[in-house]
């Protein structure tokens, strides 16, 4: 196992009281394997991987549980060596391609940063060389061009492969893609799906996807939880969850979504309902 | 559908010139490059394609947001470029539009009834009185609360932010509202509310919508008919049934090779 989630918790304190935002939620994550984390604004499906990330920040903190990877609790590390798992052996992509590269260094540049902190035995000649080699991997048209472009010259699918080009750069063992083609157009987003599916096939390289987008879901995952309020309220194989959706509450999320074939066209579609707190049903963790 | 057109567009173009520095020529761009279409009364006729493609701009054309570099757009018969003062009035009230983004598109230094409110202080001569009842109705119906009239846009959830765009369109009464990706920024569970809303508001009001959109679950779902567009020019213009069936051109059939599906 790579990664094992195990009733971890994150809070956020203020002067208004306590809120839990990821509420004692536990999953595994195998070798070249995907696993989406799904759900809607405020289910705490971020908040999951800023907390493996070690990325929550002040008034937050992940107060329970423990986040084994590869065999080692990453909550007891110290920052030292979470800087140096970051990047190297956990890599992240964020949902904004545009905002989450810095306008003011060319791309190449950002990418080369990485290899320097991490992959110390290259020179700067080989470095530059992996660089495009990287580029060329994710499919930027005119590599050695673009290496020293900057970030507002490109367009957002170039920029969401620069991003998977600098999360891919030190073949990390995780992947965690957190909204990774929300902002994209549809093609575009087609072709980064391939892309990261190909990786995974390529590199045997763990995929921790988080979406909103139960369509998605069905193209990438090999295992899906379903997220409602801090919690896992189902989890499942992807086949079975499409299948055959257990829980209340995911079955009202796949209706209320228009299916073509399955719901009348211009029929009133099903609503999650706000009066239900979903949590009160059992969880179905399959 | 009836066959009573309310939009005819001939050959619209638009043109922009990008200047790219001091000594060199600008550069044209055709954001719309020669398309027409109608839009019949009562029907959902929906724009798709992606970023750039031209379809807010043809959004922007129809509203005169953005004036055409050439062709003509008719409503009812007629020419909206040669509509006096008189008419242009009567123009804004039928035609509104609701914007993608609820979190950018409303005043945040206003209360909700404010917001509802201004388009009768503009196009109407309602005393003050009639346009609070009128406000409290349209809120009513758009399933907003009578007691959230003095609550300002940021004290909401994205999906009732939604319903205030969606009352603030339809407070005049149009007859056509221009939906530029009204559920792009919702959660799933949201975008079924505010669509459910959007069928039901149709046949009440008898309502045409121009429905902008990328995405194409949504526009299966509501569409009468679809345009297809592509830098600019439209590659496929067909019913709702006929292009999802039998997509003719390879553009339309890449993009719909694209969807992920469950």
């Amino acid at each position: 196992m790579l990664l094992s989630v195990n009733n971890l918790k994150t809070q956020f304190f203020s002067e208004k009281g306590v809120n839990t935002a990821v509420d004692s939620i536990s999953f595994n994550l195998e070798e070249g394997k995907t696993l989406c984390i799904v759900g809607e604004s405020g289910s705490g499906k971020s908040m999951t991987s800023l907390s493996i990330m070690g990325l929550v920040e002040e008034p937050g903190k992940v107060t329970a549980g423990e986040i084994v990877f590869e065999g080692k609790d990453l909550l007891k590390k110290s920052d030292d060596e979470m800087r140096k798992i970051r990047g190297k052996d956990i890599a992240m992509i964020f949902q904004e391609p545009m905002t989450s590269l810095n306008p003011s260094y060319t791309v190449g540049y950002q990418i080369d940063e990485v290899l320097q902190l991490h992959q110390k035995e290259l020179n700067k000649t080989e470095r530059k060389e992996k660089v495009i080699e990287l580029f060329e991997l994710v499919g930027i048209p005119m590599a050695r061009d673009k290496y020293n472009e900057y970030p507002f010259k490109l367009s957002g699918g170039q920029r969401q492969r620069v991003m998977i080009a600098m999360s891919m750069a030190c073949e990390p063992k995780l992947l965690i893609a957190d909204e990774p083609t929300t902002a994209l157009d549809v093609t575009i987003q087609a072709q980064v799906l391939e892309l990261m599916n190909d990786l995974k096939r390529k590199k045997g390289t763990s995929i921790l996807f988080i979406t909103h987008d139960l369509a998605v879901v069905a193209q990438m995952a090999d295992e899906v939880i379903v997220m409602y309020r801090g919690h896992v309220v189902e989890q499942a194989s992807v086949k079975e969850l499409f299948e055959n959706p257990k829980h209340p509450y995911t079955k009202a999320l796949l209706n209320s979504i228009p299916t073509p074939g399955k719901v009348k066209r211009k029929s009133r579609l099903d609503t999650v309902d706000e009066n239900v707190n979903y949590l009160d049903f059992p969880k179905e963790i399959r | 559908m009836s066959t009573e057109k309310i939009f005819e567009v001939k050959n619209l173009e638009k043109t922009y010139s990008i200047s790219k520095g001091l000594f060199s020529a600008p550069t044209l761009i055709n954001a719309v490059n020669d398309i027409s279409f109608d839009v019949y009364k009562g029907e959902t006729y929906s724009i798709v394609g992606e970023s750039g493609c031209g379809k807010s701009t043809t959004a922007k054309l129809l509203l005169n947001i953005e004036q055409p570099s050439s062709g003509q757009i008719f409503f009812k018969g007629k020419d909206i470029s040669s509509f006096n003062d008189e008419e242009w009035k009567e123009y804004r009230k039928k035609v509104q539009i609701i914007f993608q983004d609820p979190y950018s598109s409303l005043n945040p230094r206003w209360t909700v009834g404010k917001i509802i409110a201004e388009p009768l202080e503009l196009n109407t001569s309602l005393s003050k009185k009639e346009i609070v009842t009128e406000v409290y109705e349209i809120m009513k119906r758009v399933g907003l609360e009578k007691d959230w009239y003095d609550r300002y846009p940021h004290q909401f959830s994205g999906g009732q932010r939604q319903r205030i765009g969606i009352a603030r369109a339809l407070v005049l009464k149009p007859e056509v509202i221009v939906c530029d990706e009204p559920v792009s920024a919702l959660d799933v569970s949201i975008q079924a509310q505010v669509l459910n809303l959007l069928l039901d508001l149709q046949e009440e009001f008898s309502l045409t919508y121009v429905f902008i959109s990328h995405d194409l679950s949504v526009v299966e779902h509501i569409s009468d008919r679809i345009m297809v567009m592509y830098f600019g020019d439209v590659v496929e213009l067909s019913s709702v049934d006929e292009l999802f069936s039998n997509p003719k051109a390879d553009y339309t059939k890449r993009l719909l090779g694209a969807i992920p599906t469950i």
